[in-house]
């Protein structure tokens, strides 16, 4: 190509740049720079080519990976301090002087994640209490996030969301619970059609 | 409709779950986004030797901080970036040892004309054409191209001046344009 | 001293079969990292070894015997339940075993469902 004699080095180190520079904000160059010279619309090109192959270079490499066994995930999951979100300590009550019992904060919004889940089509994100959760009888507002599936009426969908977590909110714990506020922050679909979606009866 | 498998989650609600404890969540992640991160690790470190215990230090880094991460739907870039910062971390303790000099080195002439033209996919070409610039032309050109990293960014990762990053990325994308285009 | 270990060893592995069959309890967490902050308050002059098992901890202090297990709690009954039941064990094994006053008996529900 035009650019690989050794005297130009520096010129088309200096284009290369100008080019890179101009695509790294996210433009184009002008017609006017292209057309300029052969060589300014050649490297141009060439530096196209390469963007979009740099881009896709990962996928590939993943792609052409052989199928690996489970052990790296399982080796990064126990490596996990599971412990670290534990939060704040709700007590439990008994009559006993000698007990000391509690649900962790943690284990809470995990129980609230799960009602949520059960709802159907929808995913709880984020999830807070809020109030003094380590005196009992002290007034807890939960507020959780929640992704619902594409299509489904969101009204209906937040207030049986906020059914199922008070549901279980009172089932399991003693909180004193004044309100769940439930806010709808993503909407998601479905990403792997299920067997039974091809298999189906009159299909 | 019954209970949606949790892949179907976006990174967003994976990633505030897990900053909340839910390790299924965080598992979900490692799926989704572990591949991708051996390749980047390995892409940065020039072979996949390292590039487990990368992406195994990455998650875990990740989990410790993901409460901090203020825009749970950039959780692919935020993991990407802790990536290339851990494979650096390793290039740095490797290179503890040899002067920066050395760093640039050109790559030894490995592969003949004829071997290389073997090469079939765009890929295997640019790997190889990856294969003939020094490592610290690879690293930069790899982050700037693959990571998205700005110059700057890169000077401070690599604790280069940025004049000295700018130099070798022109050298990087100069040597890779004539390896690549002696194919077409 | 010997003994006393001895005995907190054999007693931690008796509480272990005694948590693990309550109704509900699906999961015991290992309690000893917890245990190893808080050790610091407890008066020494007792051993302060941790038991053969780390799922129950115990700890003898200076008024008497301190109990710790963290549960996994899954079914239908209440977590608030479960976690008095699991008390509820406890304390009668060691109302029948135990030589020397109990002083708190911590159980602490880690997980629901």
């Amino acid at each position: 190509m035009a650019m690989t004699s050794r005297h130009d080095d520096d010129a088309d180190n200096d284009l290369l740049e100008q080019l890179s520079e101009i695509m790294d904000r996210g433009e184009s160059p002008t017609d006017a720079f292209l057309n300029r010279a052969p060589e300014n619309r050649i490297a141009f090109d060439a530096l196209t080519r390469f963007r979009a192959m740099a881009k896709n270079i990962l996928d590939d490499d993943v792609a052409s990976e052989p199928e690996r066994d489970d052990s790296w995930v399982t080796g990064i999951l126990s490596n996990i301090h599971r412990e670290a979100r534990a939060g704040r300590s709700i007590p439990v009550s008994h009559p006993s002087p000698k007990a000391d019992l509690s649900l962790t904060e943690g284990a809470v919004r995990g129980l609230i994640r799960s009602a949520g889940d059960a709802v159907a089509g929808t995913f709880i994100g984020h999830c807070r209490l809020e109030g003094d959760v380590a005196t009992p009888g002290s007034p807890v507002t939960v507020n959780v996030e929640a992704s619902m599936f594409w299509g489904e009426r969101m009204p209906q969908t937040a207030q049986q969301l906020r059914e199922a977590i008070t549901t279980s909110l009172l089932h399991h714990t003693e909180l004193n619970i004044v309100a769940v506020n439930v806010t709808i922050t993503d909407v998601h679909l479905r990403r792997n059609p299920k067997d039974e979606d091809r298999s189906a009866p009159n299909g | 409709m019954e209970r949606a498998p949790l892949g179907d989650a976006a990174d967003s609600i994976l990633a505030a779950r897990a900053a909340d404890g839910d390790l299924r969540a965080f598992e979900v992640l490692v799926r989704r986004h572990g591949p991708l991160m051996r390749a980047y690790a390995t892409r940065i470190l020039g072979s996949n030797s390292d590039s487990d215990d990368v992406v195994q230090e990455t998650f875990i880094t990740a989990w410790e901080r993901l409460p901090e991460l203020q825009d749970p739907a950039a959780t692919k870039a935020w993991l990407m970036r802790i990536t290339s910062r851990k494979a650096i971390d390793r290039i740095r303790a490797r290179k503890q040892d040899q002067p920066l000099g050395e760093w640039d080195a050109p790559a030894p002439e490995s592969e003949s004309p004829h071997q290389r033209a073997e090469a079939a996919s765009q890929r295997e070409r640019l790997t190889r054409a990856l294969g003939t610039l020094s490592e610290a032309q690879r690293q930069c050109w790899t982050l700037r191209e693959i990571g998205g990293h700005s110059y700057a960014e890169i000077a401070e990762e690599l604790d280069l001046p940025p004049s000295t990053v700018r130099g070798l990325l022109a050298r990087a994308r100069q040597k890779l344009m004539q390896e690549m285009e002696e194919w077409r | 001293m010997t003994v006393t270990a001895n005995f907190e060893c054999e007693l931690a592995t008796e509480l272990e079969s005694v948590v693990r069959g309550v109704p509900g309890v699906n999961t015991l967490y290992p309690t000893a990292p917890l245990v190893a902050r808080i050790v610091g308050a407890i008066v020494s002059g007792f051993t302060q070894r941790e038991a053969a098992s780390d799922l129950v901890t115990i700890t003898m202090g200076e008024a008497g015997l301190n109990v710790f297990a963290a549960v996994r709690v899954v079914g239908s009954e209440p977590a608030t339940e479960v976690c008095r039941l699991v008390f509820d064990s406890i304390a009668t094994v060691l109302a029948a075993h135990s030589p020397v006053p109990i002083d708190t008996i911590k159980v602490t529900v880690a997980s629901i469902g």
